[in-house]
């Protein structure tokens, strides 16, 4: 009888025990589980971090890259302040040296003559006191940087080819930019 | 993974344009001349390449220059043949 009790009460703890490592491993497993689950949120947001972290560094690259861009622009405009309007007066100083190369006979004339060439010469110091410069084409070697080619002519005795034999029109440069390239003919 | 320098090139038969994404613009991009747009035309001179309004202003006086080379695009048999010393080819075909 005690025998079996024994057996009976051995067999209860060792079911109870048992059942207690179940739990425990149930529970071992629900918080492996839950540990898992926690991992890999951390890993998704370390992920996420890394991206936004990446795009903020980024953006501010761009900002960068903008503010170097817009002082650029500025510093531009304001160094050729004027481009359009000095283009602009360029037509008519080619008519004011058109009408100095008219001939004029009478005394009445050469007054009227002597004014436009102090309008002419006005202009020009005006423009020159803004950077705008008429570009030296007439017998020196052909630049298309500043002037442009509109006829060759075949290049004669004693002459170097590629210079320049006439300027059909002056050009002008404002500072180190061409405003309006010389129309010139090239010998070669 | 691409760069964050994007241009956008608008390479057409006379004259060329650049751009860059500004945000969420596009912005011209000038040239030297400040320009917004080039003209779409190269040359060869000495060994040299030249590109743009320099090249145009000297097509005259330079046989080695080529201009409006899209127009050709797609012309069965046209080829372009010019002498570029810096070049391995000398002869095109747009």
């Amino acid at each position: 009888m005690a025998k079996e009790e024994t057996a009976n009460v051995a067999e209860e703890a060792t079911e109870e025990v048992e059942a207690t490592q179940a739990t425990d491993e149930q529970a071992t497993t629900e918080a492996d589980d839950q540990l898992a689950t926690l991992n890999q949120q951390i890993t998704d947001l370390q992920a996420q971090l890394a991206t936004a972290e990446d795009q903020a560094l980024r953006a501010q690259a761009e900002i960068q890259n903008m503010t170097k861009r817009t002082k650029k622009e500025q510093a531009q405009l304001l160094k050729y302040e004027g481009q359009s309007l000095a283009k602009s007066l360029l037509p008519v100083l080619d008519n004011l040296k058109r009408a100095l190369s008219i001939e004029v006979t009478d005394e009445h004339g050469e007054q009227l003559k002597k004014g436009i060439q102090m309008v002419h010469d006005q202009l020009v110091s005006s423009l020159k006191e803004h950077h705008v410069e008429e570009v030296d084409a007439l017998g020196k070697s052909f630049d298309p940087n500043t002037q442009q080619a509109v006829q060759t002519v075949p290049v004669e005795d004693g002459q170097e080819p590629e210079t320049v034999v006439e300027v059909l029109q002056a050009g002008y440069t404002l500072h180190d930019r061409v405003l309006r390239p010389a129309m010139v003919v090239v010998a070669q | 993974m691409a760069s964050n320098k994007i241009i956008g090139i608008d390479l057409g038969t006379t004259n060329s344009a650049v751009a860059v994404m500004e945000g969420n613009e596009p912005k011209i991009i000038t040239n030297p001349e400040g320009g917004r747009t080039t003209p779409s035309v190269v040359s060869f001179k000495n060994g040299e390449i030249q590109v743009g309004e320099v090249a145009k202003r000297q097509a005259i006086t330079n046989p080695n220059t080529i201009k409006s080379i899209k127009s050709h695009m797609g012309e069965e048999g046209y080829t372009v043949e010019i002498e570029a010393r810096n070049t391995r080819h000398n002869k095109f075909q747009p």
